[in-house]
């Protein structure tokens, strides 16, 4: 099976530790590698205020994880990460590069409003 | 009756503009930068036509496709203004 790298997002329930979490996300871990998948890397961003209630639970600690990984992997996680009453919301996206998908990542965390003004700078309103 | 000619010289020429994105340098449209993507949806959570937008064609697509990821993670809302059904469940109970 072909092996590509993806951007897994994960959204776990808002009202947990950190600690918590990351008992939460080493479950999954382990169900990643046991699998043959291979983390790249990963980062954290934290709690974040949920745009609308999942669950009755207003927010989410987000956690990206960038893999190494095939069908079978990804198959899987995702019925794992389905089944954990501890995530909220879970999906994965194809990159075509994890190491240029993190950096990419990191520089938005460290500047979430690079380009909040853009579209008034250009039409100057 | 023979056809009018007709005079297309008087029509207001078109100013063609450049693509708003990828004049500022914005090739890959990220679904997690909800600062950019909030400038393309209305107040009501609605995405922005491309005819207001003047995004080219490409980088509509992929805003567009990139929102409803967005959505999907709770960045951004699927609709603004309404009552929610759990804000209701709440008042209710307050009350």
């Amino acid at each position: 099976m072909v092996t590509r790298e993806y951007e897994l997002m994960v959204v776990a329930d808002g009202r947990m530790t950190a600690e918590e979490n990351e008992v939460v996300l080493k479950r999954h871990r382990e169900v990643i590698k046991k699998n043959g998948g291979k983390i790249l890397s990963e980062v954290d961003w934290g709690r974040r205020k949920l745009s609308y209630s999942i669950n009755k639970r207003s927010h989410g600690i987000y956690s990206i994880l960038y893999l190494e990984a095939n069908g079978a992997v990804l198959t899987e996680t995702q019925k794992q990460l389905g089944y954990d009453e501890q995530i909220l919301k879970f999906f994965v996206v194809q990159v075509d590069s994890a190491k240029k998908a993190k950096a990419d990542f990191e520089a938005l965390k460290a500047e979430p409003t690079k380009h909040s003004k853009l579209m008034t700078d250009i039409v100057g309103a | 009756m023979g056809k009018k000619k007709r005079n297309f010289g008087n029509r207001e020429k078109t100013v063609k503009r450049p693509c708003p994105l990828l004049a500022a340098g914005v090739e890959h449209i990220d679904y997690k930068d909800v600062e950019l993507l909030k400038q393309f949806i209305t107040e009501k959570g609605k995405i922005i036509p491309r005819r207001i937008t003047g995004l080219s064609a490409t980088s509509q697509k992929n805003l567009t496709a990139a929102i409803k990821r967005a959505r999907n993670a709770a960045l951004l809302s699927f609709s603004e203004g309404y009552l929610h059904q759990d804000d209701h469940y709440e008042s209710s109970e307050r009350r």
